[in-house]
């Protein structure tokens, strides 16, 4: 039997869309250049990479 | 993943440590040069029609934000969007087949494109997106190779905590097991690049 963790709720992911949101702003008000921010996505989905299988 | 590509050399048992780690280093350099030969690829591609540094560009970051956040969207399960994927593995035979050298470098150039295997966030389609409408080898090249060594790293600290087949079945059932936080953590850092592109132009 094949067991994963249940998806999180809707509120739950909504929750963490605003979240993510939230902190790009903060990013972008605090300067950090768009280089950086495409930088951090690269590294997490290359981490990512490795729940492929 | 890293549980076929890790065991990569322990078939033999008397291959040893130091070997191995040699074998996982030149995994680490083939993902990065695998990731970093399609984002030139993608870049020089893109470079043919538009670039970043172009009257465009403000446009382009717009674009790129937009889909981000579109696309976090889809990783939280929220809507769904196109994810086209070969849905393919590495080839397992050149475990045994190939020396373990060679067979490292090659899983490293497969896995560090990304492409031609399966994909298993969205977040890779954005940086392949940027890459090309960058039009700048440069930028296409170290976005990629960041992807690729990131995507090599995880081998190292899991492979030495895991040494045994046991502990390595373990460690794949913990990837199955948390896809779903996964996804939600690349919805989130969707929405953050999306957002801090959108308003950084």
């Amino acid at each position: 039997m094949e067991y994963t963790l249940k998806a999180p709720t809707l509120q739950r992911r909504i929750a963490w869309l605003i979240a993510g949101l939230a902190v790009g702003y903060i990013a972008q008000r605090l300067g950090i250049p768009s280089a950086k921010l495409l930088l951090l996505l690269a590294v997490l989905a290359g981490a990512s990479g490795n729940w492929s299988y | 993943m890293v549980g076929t590509i890790a065991p990569v050399v322990d078939s033999d048992t008397s291959f040893g440590k130091f070997r191995w780690t040699i074998s996982a280093g030149i995994y680490t350099l083939g993902s990065m040069v695998g990731g970093g030969l399609t984002g030139a690829l993608l870049a020089s591609l893109g470079g043919l029609t538009m670039g970043f540094f172009g009257p465009h560009r403000d446009l382009v970051l717009f674009i790129i934000g937009v889909l981000s956040i579109f696309y976090a969207l889809h990783e939280m399960g929220i809507v769904s969007l196109p994810h086209p994927q070969m849905r393919k593995q590495v080839p397992a035979r050149w475990r045994y087949r190939l020396h373990p050298y060679l067979a490292s470098g090659l899983y490293g150039l497969i896995l560090g494109a990304g492409f031609a295997t399966f994909v298993p966030t969205t977040s890779y389609y954005i940086l392949l997106l940027t890459a090309t409408l960058s039009g700048s080898p440069i930028t296409g090249v170290l976005l990629l190779s960041v992807y690729g060594a990131a995507r090599a790293l995880l081998l190292w600290p899991s492979s030495f905590t895991a040494t045994t087949v046991d502990a390595w079945e373990k460690l794949a059932n913990f990837v199955k097991l948390t896809k779903p936080v996964m996804r939600q953590v690349n919805g989130f850092g969707l929405a953050l690049v999306g957002a801090g592109l959108m308003l950084g132009i």
